[in-house]
């Protein structure tokens, strides 16, 4: 599985990739962007399997670029896991309204990141 | 001369500060109750407030006919400054926020780090002034507290160097030896993040939090958020106590929310 993790904060990124291992899901690609607009250069060359993303983050938010990956043929069906501080309600439903797997609080428990992928990748 | 009643305050203090207060030209009403201490008609109406709920020490609550107040600790010159001038503290605090600070903190640190913190004291004002640190992260606030309406502030994080270290390594999962300087401040930034991420959660009103930036230094104050408003929470971790620093101001409502 190759993972795109998208997160301003590069211990964020690190502190992610490690929960997922926990949860005992083989990562054999780990590719990391700081912000949206990163993020949607890394998808043009690479082939993706699953995106963790933030929403708040710096030069293009979590939302805008959600927004137009789920607008593209090549990046629409990779499942969106959305992993931020954010908890305004508005703009987890248009996360959800944009077509997010799933949706997990910052500050998170390896539990909860393992039980979501759970519900998203089966 | 001004009329100031006194509610709740212990008999001794009772004696004492209207001594004080007459050699300000504040005449001390003392009632059993603020039914009567209102017959009265006070200009002032001064209530003690024992530690409780967030505050670490005693404070006095002083309101007037025309709907002004102000809060300080257990201090006769503050409060003589509250009633017969301009109060020395006259700011609103909002502790159901300054609370949902405390906890987020606690969980935090307890879920991303590992490790239990606890709330030591709650300091106001020039107390603050006593605050160093090596790195902050800090974090703007704008948008609706319910207590204070439209506000702008900052959230400072502030640690020495051995517990940020402590910390990132311990989120990281790594030796501390292993440490990049980097990750130390940008591991601090994101927790002031989180910190304020959460307390928005769960203070359940509108505000928006800005990204993070990060001050280092050895023994730095923070600028704007160390002056002589809002509060900072002291914390113990397990070696070492931090500081969270709360600003926040007041503002008209420019910004159409």
């Amino acid at each position: 599985m190759t993972i795109l993790i998208v997160d301003d904060s590069a211990t964020m990124r690190k502190v992610i990739l490690r929960t997922i291992r926990q949860s005992g899901y083989k990562v054999d690609g780990i590719i990391e962007a700081g912000n949206g607009k990163e993020a949607l250069e890394k998808v043009k060359s690479n082939k993706i399997d699953l995106i963790m993303a933030d929403i708040n983050m710096p030069e293009m938010n979590g939302l805008e670029m959600i927004e137009i990956l789920k607008s593209l043929p090549k990046t629409r069906k990779i499942p969106i896991l959305v992993i931020s501080t954010e908890g305004a309600e508005d703009i987890v439903n248009k996360a959800k309204a944009l077509g997010v797997s799933g949706f997990v609080r910052k500050p998170f428990t390896p539990q909860t990141v393992g039980d979501t992928l759970k519900r998203v990748l089966g | 001369m001004k009329k100031v009643s006194l509610i709740g305050f212990p008999k001794e203090l009772q004696s004492k500060w209207g001594t004080q207060l007459q050699k300000n030209g504040v005449i001390a009403l003392t009632g059993k109750n603020l039914f009567k201490a209102l017959k009265q008609n006070p200009d002032w109406v001064l209530f003690y407030i024992p530690p409780k709920a967030g505050l670490n020490q005693t404070m006095v609550l002083g309101l007037n006919q025309d709907n002004k107040q102000f809060v300080t600790p257990l201090d006769i010159d503050q409060v003589i400054a509250g009633i017969v001038s301009k109060p020395v503290f006259e700011e609103k605090i909002d502790w159901d926020l300054i609370n949902a600070f405390i906890e987020a903190t606690k969980e935090v640190l307890a879920m991303m780090v590992g490790i239990e913190v606890e709330k030591r004291e709650v300091l106001l004002r020039n107390e603050k002034r006593q605050i160093f640190g090596d790195v902050s992260g800090v974090i703007g606030l704008t948008g609706i507290t319910k207590l204070n309406g439209h506000i702008n502030g900052s959230v400072a994080l502030t640690l020495p160097m051995e517990l940020a270290k402590k910390m990132i390594a311990s989120m990281l999962a790594i030796d501390e030896s292993k440490l990049q300087e980097d990750d130390i401040y940008d591991g601090v930034g994101e927790l002031v993040n989180m910190i304020s991420g959460d307390a928005k959660n769960n203070y359940g009103s509108t505000f928006k939090i800005s990204l993070p930036t990060v001050i280092k230094g050895h023994q730095h104050t923070v600028a704007g958020v160390s002056e002589n408003k809002g509060v900072a929470v002291k914390f113990q971790a397990p070696d070492n106590v931090f500081y969270l620093q709360i600003s926040l101001e007041e503002t008209k409502n420019i910004g159409g929310q």
